[in-house]
């Protein structure tokens, strides 16, 4: 097909802003999917992202689409993931289009990760499409949000196109709409290849698949290709475009959307952003905007059984081959024997991936408090970035620590400014500025450290908001703070999971919070058990679990031994779940215990 | 040898802490004769299947068997008689509420053959017996003790409860002493404990009442060990305590994990490697009865290995413990074979001792014995 005929696109839309259901409406109406074959959503497809309901990314599809002038149109809609921990493959998802659908829920209004997501793709040079959906609701306001889309993102509210997914009024216009004002890829097809991965996924029978844009060139089975960053060459064994299935063709040209195969072993070698160039006629420079993405979370992944190590090994190297962007490195721990450290992008793809560990390959996990990554600089001048509290250097060592800051976005109904407010100040936030959207709509903004918003932030925000505001970030940068490692010692034993850096200015309070927790939280042993929190030598708080000295069931109920052995069986699960530290047994839910040192 | 538990679902009130399958006995006079006649007819069911069956005790519980008129119990006493073969050295015993007996109806049981009575005193407190929703008084508790000597019953247990919301060490000292200034054979004594739907629950969890600290529980169990045996008695079981020789037979089958039938609406029952459970629901457990099958709720067959750890955790309540010799005669292999590490532990840890006859749990491990027994399990 002609580049002319090419519209490549994404949709942008807020969770529950109606992404889903849209490209549902493509698809029957372009009959690239028959009715009766619609599940809903069929785009989908992690049951965990169903059940969260939110969109991390739909598959790629491309559809065949008649328009009103009789012409024909290849429309590729690439996806763009709805999550913060996401924005680098937002990004690259952006960067394979023309143009953007920009969806706004005609009840709720723009929310902070649309804008986001808006500015994104205006950085990339998008026709944005902005469509006003739900209009089928009785509570809907469009003119409202049509006003807020004007005032915020600047577009031009007399363009924008009103729709209704659910019920597919409107969505034939903005078909025509798109192929109208989204400009055709502008190709060359005579130099050498380029194409952009902007993501990929593992199969059992041909390896890593790459999902391309091609920008420039051809690419087809039998030919050699190189990946851009990493130099590595590999012979094509097939490509192909999603209709939605994957679906062999012979060949890609200038501005198609599809898939490549090619023997790749892992999805760490088909990286999102990378550029895939003809191995014997390379391009001189790969296209713009390629990086490698780093873990900005961390947190150590046990077995609660001792002999799924290498089960869980095994389970995380499946995920890997699927998600380039999380890391894991085997770790030792005095607590908890042995596990891993693992990477994540945030806390969204950190609990992605442990209910997969747990769902898809049945482990129990112990799951250590997450933190960032620090920066530490040591008094002879070495700098060392510390992944784990345990890690931290000694006391009399460090010269200077610095963490990692996010500049943060809310947008919140006028009404929660103030509790906005409060929060950003508990997590040690700097008002950064505030505007009003419309009367009753504000965005604020601040500067706070990464680690105050890794746990919890988001289910604080939306419940002092009653659930109506909306969260985006950017990291900003590292800052020097005045950060310790504060150590947790049970019955005398230093708990290296227990450990946590936090502010000096905080230490006090959350030792003294830790203690109290766990002294609810550990069970009462045989003997007394202290607790003690401490900064280096120095002990800041303390508690004991006073030793149980009656434990004893002293009635049987008239023969009813059954239930005797109920509970005695009950008591022994409880202590199989649990991880002897020294002489003590520690339950799974202390080594959470850090994270909720500041609820109460 | 088997041992058979006859449940007496009724009583004048239901007490607040208790969890028993137990009803105010139902103006309904019909419901109490198809009860009895249900009894008497899986008495049947179960005499025909074991004709041979001998029995060492007869336990009458509930309940309280004594609101029902002594008549109707020993009828069901003689077709317990009948059907099965008695041990002449059988143990009869029979559940009474202090406030539900007269000299004539104890007179009647005894001559029936009853020989034992375990009366429910729980407190020798007015206000603590208000409490618990008793339905006697302190009174009540002398008549009737005096009742039963008088009827020739040389064999009597008291129920007492301690550990009672408020309840003082002095207060526990006082009742503990006017139960041994009566003389009994035997004394049942258990810490309060508390299902959670139980009114006596809620009005803790509620705040109305502080519940008894545990340093309070154990300084009235060691307080309790001590008094009885300056009086004589034995403590064979953690709650359990007797004059040489008095120790209850019946329940000692339960602890030595031996077979007993279990009879009546929601009784339990372990016979030939089946644990049962009977129906609670009055009303349907005798219709199931009246078709001819057996009443139960659920059975399940005992593994080896079940009945190996059931056979611990009971047996290690007792004061002497596990016998080895009987637990490999038993089990194939011997105890300390099988549970060597643990055993180990836990006599590090001083909770158990081992001699040359048995296994059993020290002091401090029969106060943890949850804790001690999980390990079994």
């Amino acid at each position: 097909m002609k580049q002319q005929q090419i519209r490549n696109f994404c949709i942008i839309a807020h969770i529950d802003h109606g992404k889903s259901t849209l490209a549902d409406r493509f698809l029957e109406i372009t009959g690239t999917l028959q009715s009766r074959q619609m599940k809903a959503q069929v785009l989908d497809q992690m049951d965990l992202e169903r059940e969260r309901g939110i969109t991390i990314k739909l598959t790629p599809v491309t559809m065949k689409y008649r328009s009103r002038d009789g012409q024909e149109y290849l429309l590729n809609l690439i996806d763009t993931p709805g999550h913060v921990d996401f924005s680098y493959e937002v990004s690259r998802s952006l960067a394979a289009c023309e143009g953007a659908v920009l969806v706004v829920d005609a009840t709720q209004g723009v929310e902070a990760q649309t804008i986001a997501n808006t500015y994104l793709a205006l950085d990339a040079n998008l026709e944005i499409i902005p469509v006003i959906n739900k209009i089928d609701l009785p509570v809907a306001d469009p003119a409202r949000v049509a006003k807020e889309i004007e005032e915020v993102i600047g577009l031009d509210s007399e363009n924008i196109l009103h729709v209704s997914a659910k019920d597919g009024t409107g969505v034939p216009e903005l078909l025509e709409t798109l192929v109208h004002q989204v400009p055709p890829p502008q190709g060359d097809e005579d130099k050498p290849l380029q194409a952009l991965i902007f993501d990929s996924h593992f199969d059992p029978y041909k390896g890593a698949i790459s999902y391309i844009r091609v920008f420039h060139g051809r690419v087809r089975s039998g030919m050699k290709i190189m990946m851009m960053s990493t130099g590595k060459v590999y012979e094509v064994s097939e490509v192909g475009v999603f209709f939605p299935e994957m679906s062999q063709v012979d060949e890609l040209g200038p501005g198609e959307v599809g898939y490549l195969a090619a023997g790749i072993k892992e999805v760490a070698d088909t990286r999102v952003g990378d550029t895939i160039t003809d191995g014997v006629k390379p391009a001189a420079e790969p296209l713009p905007g390629y990086r490698r993405v780093l873990p900005v979370v961390f947190c150590g992944f046990y077995p609660v059984e001792a002999n799924d190590y290498e089960n869980l090994r095994d389970a995380l190297g499946k995920l890997k081959l699927n998600d380039a962007s999380f890391q894991y490195e085997p770790e030792t721990s005095v607590a908890l024997g042995f596990g891993f450290r693992c990477g994540f992008l945030g806390l969204l793809h950190m609990e992605i991936i442990q209910e997969r560990l747990e769902r898809e390959y049945g482990l129990e996990l112990i799951t250590t408090a997450p933190n960032v990554v620090y920066r530490v600089t040591k008094n002879n001048g070495e700098v060392v970035t510390v992944d784990n509290p345990a890690l931290w250097p000694d006391l009399g060592e460090i010269a200077q620590v610095e963490e990692p800051y996010v500049e943060a976005n809310v947008i919140t109904p006028s009404d929660y400014v103030g509790a906005v407010m409060d929060l950003f100040h508990d997590r040690r936030g700097e008002f950064q500025e505030m505007n009003y959207l419309s009367p009753q709509r504000v965005q604020i903004t601040y500067l706070l450290p990464l680690s105050e918003i890794i746990f919890d932030f988001f289910d604080r925000l939306k419940s002092c908001t009653r659930g109506y505001a909306s969260f985006d970030y950017d990291i900003s940068g590292y800052r020097a703070a005045d950060l310790v490692k504060l150590d947790c010692l049970v019955h005398g034993e230093m708990v290296d999971a227990l450990s946590m850096i936090v502010h000096r200015d905080q230490a006090q309070q959350k030792g003294r919070a830790l203690v109290e927790k766990l002294r609810r939280l550990i069970p009462r042993q045989l003997f007394d058990v202290p607790i003690q929190a401490a900064i280096g030598n120095r002990v800041i708080a303390r508690e004991t679990v006073k030793a149980l000295r009656k434990n004893v069931l002293e009635k049987c109920y008239g023969g009813d031994v059954t239930r005797k052995r109920k509970l005695l069986e009950k008591q022994k699960e409880g202590k199989r779940r649990m991880k002897q530290v020294g002489r003590v047994e520690i339950p799974q839910e202390a080594f959470l215990a850090v994270l909720r040192v500041d609820k109460e | 040898m088997t041992a058979l538990y006859l449940h007496f679902p009724f009583c004048l009130q239901k007490c607040r802490y208790c969890s028993f399958n137990s009803i105010p006995v139902p103006e309904d006079d019909m419901l109490v004769t198809g009860y009895l006649q249900a009894l008497e007819k899986e008495i049947a069911i179960y005499a025909s299947f074991y004709p041979n069956e001998s029995l060492s005790s007869i336990y009458l519980g509930g309940g309280t068997p004594t609101v029902l008129p002594a008549e109707s119990l020993c009828r069901i006493l003689s077709r317990c008689k009948e059907s099965f073969v008695c041990s002449p050295e059988i143990e009869i015993t029979i559940e009474a509420n202090p406030g539900t007996v007269t000299q004539k109806m104890l007179q009647l049981l005894k001559d029936a053959g009853v020989n034992r009575l375990s009366l429910g005193v729980q407190s020798f407190k007015s206000a603590e017996l208000g409490l618990l929703g008793r339905s006697h008084s302190v009174s009540e508790v002398y008549a009737a003790y005096d009742a039963a000597r008088k009827a020739g019953f040389d064999n009597i247990n008291l129920d007492l409860i301690y550990a009672l919301p408020g309840q003082s060490l002095q207060f526990w000292r006082d009742n503990l002493r006017s139960a041994i200034r009566l003389s009994p054979e035997h004394l049942s004594i258990y810490g309060l404990s508390l299902e959670d739907s139980t009114p006596l629950a809620v009005d803790l969890k509620k705040g109305k009442l502080e519940a008894c600290s545990e340093e309070m529980q154990l300084s009235m169990w060691e307080e309790t060990a001590s008094m009885v045996a300056e009086a004589g008695f034995i403590r064979y079981e953690f709650s359990n305590y007797a004059q040489p020789g008095k120790e209850c037979r019946h329940n000692i089958t339960y602890w030595e994990n031996r077979p007993y039938l279990g009879v009546g609406a929601g009784a339990h029952g372990y016979h030939e490697h089946v644990r049962y459970g009977n129906e609670q629901e009055i009303q349907k457990y005798i219709e199931m009865v009246e078709k001819g099958e057996f009443p139960r709720a659920f059975e399940e067959q005992q593994s080896p290995k079940e009945e190996m750890v059931d056979t611990i955790i009971m047996g290690l309540r007792l004061t002497k413990g596990l016998s080895r010799p009987d637990f490999t005669r038993r089990f194939g292999c011997s105890f300390e074979s099988l549970y060597e590490k643990v055993l180990k532990k836990l006599v590090d840890d001083g909770l158990m001792a081992i001699s040359d006859e048995a296994v059993f749990l020290t002091e401090r491990g029969q106060l943890l014995s949850n804790y001690v027994l999980s390990f079994f399990v």
